[in-house]
Formats: structure tokens, C-alpha cells, sequence
């Protein structure tokens, strides 16, 4: 194999390697500062649907289902008033039956088909990152602390895409230089490796040349590469016992 | 080393892996480097959004009880609900209201004397751009300057009956959490880094065995055969790569050497015939010694095990990414369709893999040696990669079970496969080399690839990180059909695989035998996999930790292992102390999981990983050797190996059965207090087997006597 061969051989799968483990690194800076940032604007929201919450179920522990909260209605106009991140609010009965609603868009729309088994289960809000919003489902316990409602609050991802935008942009230059860069020195550097080994094989190759039997001058030999000495003179010597022999032989 | 393997292939094959991981290292820490404060800093605008959120919700709440009337000094209750305003929402530092020149009423999370001066000194600012964060400085309680710290002060009015100006509530963010977020991510990107050096250690090295060690190491091993006087020809020369010209220089000299002696052979030929007899046996002689026109000796003309090498971590780095995350995954899926309780539910697949795992091996050996290598490491790939998936996709409780049981199988055939391959390319001689080579592979899957899987769950979710273990399985099949392409099956060892077991009766007999497999042994694989594998996740999850978390956690354990193993070994060796190793083994082990019980929390979980590390690294050689010696001494005519083949099969029936154990035990009492029991179980039984093997000597003593 020709040096150029040979580095090609070793230089794409290392470039692939460094240029994975590179974009990789990048995923998960990416990916792990998403998971951060959701667990920051989640917990911000969480907050804010927890106050909506404590509000309807003043009603609920009362011991009135949801739709004769008086007040549910004035309640969420105000909160998505309040807060222009809000897309829509629903408050929900225990069938899961929208009963007061605030706002525009989807409602529930984009919420598992089992977000009721879930919430009920859980007694905790459901908190969903759909493709077009966020969406927290929380239970509405009754008097005797049981499942009698869901409230149900959209906010809008735009500032969240937006943020995530900014940091693709932030990295992108970053990660392709690294890329770029490990690909150059990658395969200057695997070329100049190989090079090297490639020039050490081949004196050792010349050496095994210049002391191959057809030239038994031990003059020339005597310049191999030490390395393979010890093999030469065994050989020579291997030769000249059979030649020895061979002379015995006819002599006798 | 010689100085010809030097020459030809040791310097350079180093200096690739320098130069590579150097190569890795710096490119990815730039990456990071340059990356994380601009990351760092989109993370504020929410947490500010936050604050501001805050502040309003708790306004809105003041201005109600003001409206009813009550004055703002006399509000009750304020300290509770900011408590508890505090301990719902992370990040936020302090809460506090006070009147509009600043002065404190109520404050929570800080000292308020220090938040007093803070507030005073930049009340100017905070009332000019309120909604707004300001920066405020806060001194320490103790009034050393240089321990005071700067936070983000929201501040909102209080608002009377919607229009009087009664008091501001300030909400305070800690800047430096959004560095604590970030250097949550600067864990990761350690891991992942370690992780992938290591893991383009492995392709590198399987990359250089193929293209240029392997080739340069086997006319290395020609010249030295040939400086001992050994003409031997090599079964099968390289025509081509990067040894081609060297190895055609070496041909010549041995065909030069193959035609002197031919010629000799046609000079005896034409003696006369009372000289013949004489003449060939000096030939012989010769030929004989020289080992002319013979061909090279079996142990060089074996493949290098290092090419295997990247095999075993491929599907042991695919079996072992789910690890941080399986437990709690399955509890999950087996919550929606299994009828059983959570605890049961999620050991059960774990118990159906690591038990199929275990009763196919020895089948899967058989099927290895007689249809050969390659059919069986790609058979075993292809039923991984579906048990994978299976496990990915599974909705059902009972189709979880069935691939767990076919990912079990798929891991016994590549790991028999994997194993087969070195028994055959290795002799009595380099054997402890080969294996050492497949083990430590299995090694470096055990350090980085929970970590990895731990990263990636966090990101792309349990059921992605299970597809991409399946798609590495299937990676492995090209790969599989290139490095295996050329062993043979090892027929011969089809009968060997036969008898292996055949003398289990009479093992099952040897007391030494049985005392170590059942009080030693067992307990420390049931202590493997019920705790490391089981539990941790599932009790970690339990105290809030990421998966990423629980990956690092279990990177402990590969990391102890992987050092402290050679060096126990060694110990072993030299002092001859095995049974002492494999008892303070067991202590160790056991006793670390018992503080568990009085403090619940992460770090004893760790101290339970790391003396589970430092346990199995003493004494799991140290059982082997005990294994090997006791059917030697003993049972004179018995097969060592197949001692080590029923060994084996009996500490892994108890790995199965450790994920059901601890499941049994979490659901009575507990997760937590189930680590506890294990390693009480774990330090009674090793107790016990010191006592039996106390009483055995003594009674093999009187015997003598």
C-alpha cells in the first residue's frame, strides 16, 4: 500500500471520529441547555398556573364542581390578560369536558390522549412541550382532596425558539471551525505520522534488499539497518551450512 | 519489546494515538470552551422572566389582604407563604417585601441585614427600573466584605386597591445559578469527552490492527524467526498493505535459502546409492533445524485477538447504555400493562434477560464452535439489535419481557462468539493475553457506556437511546463479517464443549467448589445486579437525579473495577492470599451498602457503588483461581475448564435472580432499605463461607493426620 493509501485508510475514519465526537459535543451543549432552559420557563409557568389553580379551587373546596365556579371565567380572562405568553386557558370537569375557556388556539389539542389517566394518577401537573406550544395540565382537587377538574394553559414557544435559535447560531460557527480545523490537521498530521513510518519500514525494506542473498558481500550488509542484522547473518548462515554440505557431499 | 518491532511499528502506532486523542481532546475543549459563556448567558433573561413572574404573583397576593383593609405592617403569615414560595421554585435566592423607602418588613432565603444595606444602597435604581432586574450587592452575615455577593433584585410595587403605592416585593435570582446549571452540562461534556477518547482508542486501535500493526507485528515475527534460524514459510504471506514490500524481500531470502537447499537435494539425489541414506539424513538435519520448506507454527500464523477487540465493545457498549435508565424505563411501561406492582414489574425483564443471558451460554458456545464464529456473532447481533428495539417499542408488558429474553440470547452468542475467537488465535502460552485483551475491552464498555447512555437518555429519551444501541448492534454486522471472515469453526472444541459440563455432577459434589459458588459467588453477583443494576437507578431517580446523574454514579464502579482489578490480581498472585481477597471482598462490599439505612441520600448510594468496585475487583480473579485450585486439589481427574464453565453458569444464574431479590425486597420495604438488606445478606453469607472453609481445612487436616 502506497503511503497516500495508507493515510487515506487511517486519516477518514479518525476525521470521522473526531468530527462525531465534535458534532456530538455540540448536540449535547445544545440539547443540555434546552433541557435547562424548559426546566427554568416550565417552573416560571408552573408557577403562574399554580396561582390560577389556587383560585379555582377556593370554588372547588367549597364543594361546587367546576361548572358552577362562578368566578372560573373572570379568572382566566384575567390571568391570559395578565400574561401575553398565554395562548389559551381551559378549565376542564372530571370527564375532561371543556367548560370555561380562555384565549385562542388549540386547547387541549396537543396533549397525549391519556393526559387524564396521567393527571389523575399523578395528582400533579402534566407539563408537555408540544411542537407549537407548552401545555401544563393541572388537576383541580375537590373538598375531599379528589380529582374534580384540569386546568389546562397553552404559552406560546416563541421565545423559547427564538432562544434556541440564537444559541444554534452561537454554536454553529464554533462547532463547523472545529470541524473544519480537525479535518486539516487531522490529515496533515495522519499523512506526516504515516509518512514517517512508511520512510522507517522502507529503510528497513532497503536494508533487507541490500542484504538479500543475491549480494553476500558482507561489506554491503554490514550497512543494514541494525534491526534486521541478526536475521541476515542466520540467513548467511543457513546458506553457507547448506553449501558446506553440498560441498562435503560432492567432495566425499 | 524488540527493537525491530520498535522500528517497524511500535513508535508509530503511538504516535497515532497521540496525535488522535490529542486531536480529540483539544477540539472538543475548544468547542466547550468557547461555547459555554454564551450559553451560559441566554440562560438570564428567563430566570429574570421568572423573577418578574414571581414578584407579580406575590404582589397581586399583598394587595389583596391590603385591600381588606389590613395594614401592611400587621400582615400575618407572610414568612410562611414565602417559605413556601421558596421551596417550590428553584432558583430563587430570597424573597421580600418591604415599604417604598426600602426598609425591610418581612424577608426569607437571606440575612436581612445584609439585604437591608444592599436594598439602601441601591434603592435608587431598583425603584427607577422595577419590573427591571438591578444588580444589588449583599454583605455576609459575618461582615466580610470579600464574602458578600451580588444578586438580581426584581423589584414590584405593591399596589392598594390598584392605584396607591404601598410597599415593593423584591425577588431575588443568585447569578451564579445559572452557573451551577451549566456546570451540570460541564459534567456531561467530561464524560462524553473521556467517553469518546476512549472510544476512539478502541476504533483506532481495531483501525491500526487491520492496516498496519497486524500486518507490520506479523513480519516483525518473521525476522525474528528468521534471526533464530527458523525458515519456516508463513501460512499465508500479505501480497498486499503496507507490509507487502517487506514481506516480498523476506520470500526472496527464503526462496533463496529454499533453492540452495533444493539444489542440495538433487546434488544427494544423484549419489551413489550406498551414499544416499547418509546424505538425506544430513539433509534432514538440516532442514529439520533451519525448518525449511516447512510451514511457520500455528501461534504465528493466529490472528491478533486485538481485532476482536472492537467486536466485544460494540455489543457490550450497545448492552450497556440503557443501564442508568433501564430500571426506572421498564417501571414505567410495566405501570401501564402489567398487573404486578412497579417494584416486581421492572425487575422481572431484567431478571428474563440476565437469566436467558446465562442458560444460553452454553449453547451458544456449542453453536458458536460448530457454525462458526462469524454466523454466530451476527446472529447474535441481529437478535440484540431486534430484543433492542423490541425493548424501545414495546407498549406491552409482556412483549418487554420476550425482548429482553431475545436481547439476553443475542448477547450470549456475541459474547461466546467474541470469546471463541480468542481461545482459537491463542495457546497456553498468550491465553491470559488474549482474554486479558477481550476483558479489558469489556471494561472500557463498562466505564463509558452508561455514562454515554445517561447523557443521551437525557436528550433524546429512554426509547432513542435503546434505538441507538440497536442500530450499533447492527453496525457490528459489517464489521463482524469483515474480522471473523476468515476463522474457521473450531470443530475440534465441539466435543471440548460437550464434556464441559459433563463432569457438573461430581463438581456440584466438591464441597470447596459448592461453599465459594453459593456463599461467595452468588451473593456477589445477586449483589451486582440487584444493587448496581437495579436499584441504583431506581433509588437515584427516586432522590431526583438526571439520568446524566445516575450514569456518572455508574461509571464508578467500571472506573474502580478497571483500576483496582489488575492490581488486586497482582496482590493475589505474589502474596497468595485469594481466599483472603475473596472474604474481604465480600465484606467490603456488603458492609459499604449498610449505612444506607441511617442516611438516605445519593452519597451513600455512591459509597454503596464504590465498595461494590472495590469488592468485585478483589475478589472476582481471586474466586476463579480458588475455583481452579479447589477442582485441581481435590477432584484430581476433573477438568479445570469445565469447573470454570459450571462456575460461571452458577454466578450468573445468581445475576439473574438478583433483580427479582431486590424487586421482592423494595416492594416489603422499600428501595432504599432493600440496599441495606442485600448487604446485610451479602456480609452474613461471606461470614458464613469463611466459617465453612475454616471447617473444611480442619477437616481435611484430620483426615491427613
Amino acid at each position: 500500500m502506497k503511503p497516500i493509501g495508507l493515510s487515506l485508510h487511517i486519516t477518514l475514519p479518525v476525521i470521522a471520529i473526531a468530527t462525531f465526537a465534535i458534532a456530538f459535543n455540540g448536540y449535547l451543549n445544545y440539547a443540555k441547555f434546552q433541557k435547562h432552559l424548559i426546566q427554568v420557563e416550565m417552573s416560571r409557568m408552573k408557577f403562574s398556573v399554580d396561582d390560577i389553580r389556587a383560585n379555582l379551587e377556593n370554588g372547588l373546596r367549597l364543594g361546587l364542581p367546576v361548572k358552577a365556579i362562578a368566578n372560573a371565567q373572570e379568572v382566566i380572562t384575567f390571568a391570559s390578560r395578565k400574561d401575553s405568553s398565554i395562548l389559551s386557558i381551559d378549565v376542564l370537569d372530571h370527564t375532561g369536558t371543556p367548560i370555561f375557556k380562555a384565549g385562542q388556539g388549540a386547547g387541549l389539542g396537543s396533549a397525549p390522549k391519556n393526559w387524564r389517566a396521567s393527571v389523575i394518577k399523578k395528582q400533579k401537573t402534566l407539563e408537555i412541550l408540544a411542537p407549537d406550544s407548552f401545555l401544563l395540565v393541572a388537576p383541580l382537587l375537590g373538598i375531599t382532596e379528589d380529582f374534580s377538574g384540569a386546568l389546562a394553559v397553552r404559552y406560546s414557544r416563541d421565545l423559547h425558539d427564538e432562544t434556541m435559535r440564537e444559541v444554534f447560531k452561537a454554536l454553529v460557527p464554533v462547532i463547523s471551525a472545529a470541524i473544519i480545523l480537525s479535518i486539516l490537521i487531522g490529515a496533515f498530521g495522519v499523512h506526516l505520522l504515516v509518512s514517517k513510518a512508511v520512510r522507517k519500514i522502507g529503510v528497513i525494506e532497503h536494508s533487507l534488499e541490500l542484504g538479500s542473498m543475491e549480494n553476500s558481500d558482507t561489506s554491503v550488509t554490514g550497512k543494514a539497518d541494525g534491526t534486521v542484522q541478526p536475521a541476515l547473518a542466520a540467513a548467511r548462515l543457513a546458506i553457507q551450512e547448506i553449501r558446506e554440505t553440498e560441498k562435503a557431499l560432492v567432495q566425499q | 519489546m524488540t527493537l525491530i518491532r520498535k522500528q517497524l511499528y511500535v513508535v508509530a502506532a503511538r504516535s497515532f494515538f497521540v496525535f488522535m486523542l490529542l486531536l480529540m481532546l483539544v477540539s472538543q475543549a475548544g468547542v466547550s470552551i468557547s461555547s459555554w459563556p454564551g450559553i451560559k448567558g441566554k440562560l438570564v433573561p428567563e430566570l429574570d422572566r421568572k423573577a418578574l413572574s414571581i414578584s407579580v404573583s406575590l404582589s397581586t397576593k399583598i394587595a389583596r389582604a391590603l385591600d381588606y383593609g389590613v395594614p401592611l405592617e400587621e400582615l400575618y403569615g407572610v414568612e410562611i407563604f414565602f417559605d413556601e414560595v421558596l421551596g417550590q421554585t428553584e432558583g430563587i435566592s430570597y424573597l421580600a417585601l418591604s415599604k417604598l423607602d426600602g426598609n425591610i418588613l418581612v424577608s426569607r432565603g437571606i440575612d436581612s441585614r445584609g439585604l437591608q444595606q444592599g436594598l439602601s444602597a441601591s434603592l435608587s435604581e431598583i425603584t427607577s427600573t422595577l419590573g427591571v432586574p438591578a444588580i444589588i450587592t449583599v454583605a455576609s452575615e459575618t461582615g466580610n466584605p470579600s464574602a458578600s455577593r451580588s444578586y438580581r433584585n426584581t423589584a414590584v410595587k405593591v399596589l392598594q386597591q390598584e392605584e396607591i403605592d404601598k410597599a415593593l416585593i423584591h425577588v431575588g435570582f443568585d447569578p451564579d445559578y445559572s452557573e451551577r446549571k451549566v456546570s451540570d452540562l460541564k459534567y456531561d461534556v467530561v464524560i462524553v469527552l473521556f467517553a469518546s477518547l476512549l472510544i476512539g482508542f478502541e476504533i483506532l486501535l481495531a483501525l491500526l490492527t487491520g492496516n498496519f500493526i497486524g500486518p507490520l507485528k506479523a513480519a516483525a515475527n518473521r525476522i525474528e524467526r528468521m534471526a533464530r534460524g527458523d525458515f519456516s514459510n508463513p501460512a499465508k504471506s500479505s501480497s498486499g498493505g503496507i507490509a507487502a514490500r517487506l514481506n516480498a524481500r523476506l520470500d526472496r531470502i527464503t526462496e533463496r535459502i529454499n533453492e540452495t537447499y533444493s539444489s542440495m537435494i538433487d546434488i544427494a539425489r544423484g549419489l551413489p546409492q550406498s551414499r544416499v541414506q547418509s546424505a538425506v539424513a544430513a539433509l534432514e538435519s538440516i532442514g529439520e533445524r533451519l525448518r525449511i520448506r516447512q510451514e511457520a507454527d500455528a501461534s504465528d500464523n493466529a490472528k491478533d485477538v486485538v481485532r476482536v477487540r472492537i467486536l466485544t465493545f460494540i455489543f457490550m457498549f450497545a448492552s450497556m447504555l440503557s443501564r442508568p435508565f433501564l430500571p426506572v424505563y421498564l417501571g414505567e411501561i410495566a405501570d401501564q400493562s402489567s398487573t404486578l406492582s412497579p417494584e416486581l414489574s421492572s425487575s422481572i425483564p431484567i431478571t428474563a434477560y440476565l437469566a436467558s443471558m446465562a442458560l444460553c451460554m452454553p449453547y451458544a458456545a456449542r453453536w458458536s464452535d460448530t457454525y462458526g464464529r462469524r454466523n454466530s456473532y451476527m446472529l447474535g447481533a441481529l437478535l440484540m439489535a431486534g430484543g433492542l428495539l423490541g425493548t424501545a417499542l414495546a407498549g406491552n408488558f409482556w412483549v418487554l419481557v420476550v425482548s429482553r429474553v431475545i436481547e439476553g440470547v443475542g448477547y450470549a452468542l456475541m459474547f461466546m462468539s467474541c470469546q471463541g475467537y480468542v481461545v482459537d488465535n491463542t495457546n497456553a502460552e498468550n491465553r491470559s493475553r488474549g482474554i486479558a485483551t477481550f476483558v479489558s475491552a469489556i471494561m472500557v464498555s463498562e466505564v463509558c457506556a452508561p455514562a454515554v447512555g445517561g447523557v443521551l437518555a437525557d436528550s433524546m429519551g429512554f426509547s432513542g437511546v435503546l434505538a441507538v444501541a440497536a442500530l450499533l448492534s447492527v453496525f457490528a454486522l459489517p464489521l463482524a463479517w469483515k474480522i471473523l471472515a476468515v476463522n474457521g469453526n473450531a470443530s475440534n472444541r465441539k466435543e471440548n464443549s460437550k464434556d464441559a459440563y459433563a463432569g457438573g455432577t461430581s463438581l456440584l459434589r466438591n464441597s470447596r467448589f459448592m461453599a465459594i459458588s453459593i456463599f461467595a459467588a452468588i451473593p456477589a453477583k445477586i449483589l451486582l445486579s440487584g444493587f448496581l443494576i437495579f436499584l441504583t437507578p431506581v433509588v437515584l431517580a427516586n432522590f431526583g437525579s438526571s439520568n446524566s446523574e445516575i450514569g456518572r454514579f455508574a461509571i464508578v464502579y467500571g472506573v474502580i473495577a478497571l483500576l483496582a482489578m489488575p492490581l488486586f490480581s497482582m496482590i493475589g498472585d505474589r502474596y497468595q492470599c485469594h481466599f483472603p481477597l475473596v472474604i474481604a471482598g465480600g465484606l467490603i462490599s456488603g458492609i459499604c451498602l449498610l449505612p444506607i439505612a441511617l442516611e438516605p441520600s445519593s452519597r451513600m448510594v455512591l459509597l454503596g457503588i464504590v465498595g461494590l468496585g472495590l469488592g468485585q475487583a478483589m475478589s472476582i480473579s481471586s474466586q476463579l483461581t480458588l475455583i481452579s485450585r479447589s477442582v485441581e486439589t481435590i477432584n484430581g481427574h476433573e477438568n479445570a475448564s469445565s469447573a470454570l464453565g459450571l462456575f460461571r453458569l452458577i454466578e450468573r444464574i445468581g445475576g439473574a435472580l438478583g433483580p427479582v431479590i431486590a424487586g421482592i425486597i423494595a416492594l416489603r420495604m422499600g428501595p432504599v432499605s432493600a440496599i441495606s438488606i442485600l448487604g446485610f445478606v451479602m456480609v452474613s453469607s461471606t461470614i458464613f463461607c469463611l466459617l465453612i472453609t475454616i471447617w473444611l481445612r480442619k477437616r481435611d487436616e484430620r483426615i491427613a493426620r
